[in-house]
């Protein structure tokens, strides 16, 4: 593995697990479910990330077979998803077309694009959850709900990991800082950034 | 050649025929571990299908085959348990604890008969670890199930998302003990490690009488 992307992954897994454990205490502490699923979102991306490095590291190629670390990223979305469905409990829900079109559009482009490894079982399956998030987001945002920095952040943070992806078509050299590392450094920071907003959430509730 | 479908049957046909004579949580704790340990059979048919299927060997399978399909197959029971049985919240945990319990039992026996029971200390570390790693994914899938993710659609993700979350860690634990030197020491200890501390927690979180309801 060659020198920058070993220190993007390395930055990527201290981040989240120190995001994973602030998140983990805070929601005892606060006895908050939301804070314990960012969590354990947190800690499925790390695991996810950790495998990819060790794999790298110890085998020496990327995964072949079976795509364990997107199956952990897929569980960390899952989990955003879980985050964003809880905030909906309790709200009226009724369909929003712009919100419908953007995760439509979303949904297309990570399919499309073979986001997470070329089996068609697993990018459907981001597809989907990407699109739901980007559905509850912008309704959120629509409905005025009351903290939409936070759904702000995680649209954010769900067109970066796509655009990741857009961008890794397009890198052949991984061995230098390249837009492709521009965009991981966002995402891990766009993630981190929903602990304080879920907490500021949490404490005004 | 290793007769796997008969140590299964000496190991569990016991236990089976003990279920006649006792009652109440044991009696269910005593089925959890049969069902485990049938299930870490399966999975090994399950596995050994894949193995075949992209022609790959034993370390590749390992890392990559079967943490997927073991961690599938533990899940199936439980679901099945929750949403034909409908079960108390309470009683999940213990349910998935006694399946990862019944696996990881199967899983070093058949590991002795493969390589031998000569190596006292090995054999201790291996049966802490991979006891450990069974039972935190058992502790996560069960607490999860029942008391993080309970409602409609965040049972769906929520369960999908737990799923990803073991098998990413299994994974984990498989990559290092297959590797040599110091990766292979932190893939046995990291799963009892982390272990101790969610022992920790549970000794320290009764006393706040924490939930997340």
């Amino acid at each position: 593995m060659e020198n920058f992307e070993l220190i993007d992954n390395l930055f990527q897994i201290t981040v989240l697990l120190c995001a994973c454990v602030a998140a983990g205490i805070l929601a005892i502490r606060h006895r908050n479910r939301s804070l314990l699923i960012l969590s354990l979102a947190y800690a499925c991306f790390a695991m996810g990330t950790i495998y990819y490095v060790l794999y790298l590291v110890i085998i020496g190629i990327w995964p072949q077979v079976f795509y364990v670390a997107e199956i952990s990223w897929l569980a960390a979305w899952l989990f955003y998803l879980s985050a964003q469905i809880l905030r909906t409990e309790g709200m009226k829900c009724r369909f929003s077309l712009p919100a419908g079109a953007a995760a439509a559009c979303l949904a297309a482009v990570a399919f499309l694009d073979h986001d997470f490894g070329p089996s068609y079982f697993v990018s459907a399956l981001f597809s989907l959850t990407a699109g739901a998030i980007m559905y509850l987001s912008v309704s959120h945002i629509q409905n005025g709900s009351l903290y939409r920095k936070r759904d702000f952040f995680m649209i954010i943070c769900v067109m970066l990991q796509v655009l990741l992806y857009l961008v890794s078509d397009f890198t052949h050299d991984y061995t230098r800082f390249q837009l492709y590392y521009a965009v991981d450094l966002a995402l891990t920071l766009s993630m981190a950034a929903l602990l304080p907003l879920t907490l500021r959430e949490v404490k005004q509730a | 050649m290793t007769y796997i479908e008969n140590i299964f049957l000496c190991l569990a046909l016991p236990l089976i025929l003990s279920m006649f004579f006792i009652k109440g949580r044991v009696r269910r704790y005593a089925l959890f571990l049969t069902v485990g340990m049938a299930v870490c059979l399966l999975s090994a048919y399950v596995s050994s299908f894949f193995m075949g299927q992209y022609g790959v060997d034993g370390t590749v399978a390992a890392i990559e085959i079967t943490p997927v399909c073991e961690e599938v197959m533990k899940l199936l029971p439980l679901l099945f348990f929750y949403l034909i049985f409908e079960p108390e919240p309470k009683e999940m945990p213990a349910a998935a604890i006694a399946i990862a319990v019944g696996f990881a039992t199967f899983e070093n026996v058949c590991y002795l008969t493969e390589n031998g029971a000569a190596n006292f200390n090995f054999l201790l570390i291996r049966g802490i670890s991979a006891g450990a790693l069974h039972i935190l994914c058992g502790v996560l899938s069960g607490f999860g199930v029942s008391y993080v993710f309970r409602r409609r659609w965040l049972a769906a993700t929520g369960t999908v998302g737990i799923l990803g979350a073991c098998i990413g860690f299994h994974a984990i634990y498989n990559l290092l003990i297959t590797a040599d030197g110091v990766w292979k020491t932190a893939g046995y200890l990291f799963p009892s490690l982390l272990l101790l501390c969610l022992y920790a927690a549970k000794q320290l979180l009764p006393r706040q009488n924490i939930s997340f309801e």
